[in-house]
């Protein structure tokens, strides 16, 4: 079921309307406030990424962004116009090495059970999917 | 002494003191190296972060504080994360981090 669909354009600014459109349908089915705070977290450092890589910084560009759910697996798809990047490279980055970003995709994957991108013929589309338990859920 | 305006540095007993704000961001990164450089300036290579006020943070305030500690730990310096909150924590454990900065509860 789809619980929310908003388009932004790719300015760091709207990334609080994003975290506050999250906080906002997720707490409104029942998700606890902890899961919350880190569910926004992941979703803030995957539209950052999209405007830093993709978009290579703020543009007046398109970034769609879905959260839907399936009983308990929730999705939360980010779609963007931009230049894609070569998935195999997106990677979370080991701290020895670490110099300067890398540290967000690391953040999306520990908070997420589950992240996929893939390309469609004019940018691409990261589906982030996590399992939230039933006792956090009121299923509405 | 202070940087910004939610930033706040001291020097106390040969350390130094950066004493952050609600949040440890984007935003606040171009400050936070600031305020390091400042103690940098005068030879302090033992720094205490006041994590108290924070209760946001995002990969870009985290790895500032990454790239610092590596640079101190060059030098033979230190930096602590002093009286994170429970979510800033849970980030941090997340991260695998929690273990990397020694933690000052």
């Amino acid at each position: 079921m789809i619980l929310l669909s908003i388009k932004i354009k790719a300015f760091y600014k709207y990334i609080r309307v994003i975290k506050r459109v999250t906080e906002l349908v997720s707490l409104g089915k029942g998700v606890r406030e902890d899961e919350v705070y880190l569910i926004k977290l992941a979703v803030a450092e995957a539209v950052a990424n999209v405007i830093e890589h993709s978009y290579k910084g703020e543009k007046p560009e398109k970034i769609e962004y879905l959260i839907s759910n399936h009983g308990d697996e929730w999705e939360f798809t980010i779609k963007d116009y931009g230049e894609k990047q070569i998935i195999e490279k997106i990677k979370s980055r080991n701290l020895d090495d670490y110099k300067e970003g890398g540290l967000g995709v690391h953040i999306i994957q520990n908070i997420m059970d589950k992240t996929e991108y893939c390309h469609f013929d004019k940018g691409t589309i990261l589906t982030m999917k996590k399992k939230i338990g039933a006792d956090n859920n009121e299923n509405r | 002494m202070r940087t910004g305006d939610f930033i706040k540095v001291r020097i106390e007993n040969d350390s130094g003191y950066i004493i952050l704000g609600n949040t440890l961001s984007t935003h606040d990164a171009r400050e936070i190296r600031k305020a390091f450089d400042e103690l940098e300036q005068k030879d302090i290579k033992d720094i205490i972060i006041d994590m108290s006020n924070v209760t946001q943070m995002d990969s870009s305030g985290i790895g500032v504080l990454v790239i610092y500690l590596k640079k101190l730990k060059e030098k033979n310096g230190t930096m602590k994360l002093m009286f994170p909150r429970e979510e800033i924590k849970r980030i941090l454990k997340l991260v695998n981090l929690y273990t990397y900065f020694e933690i000052i509860e």
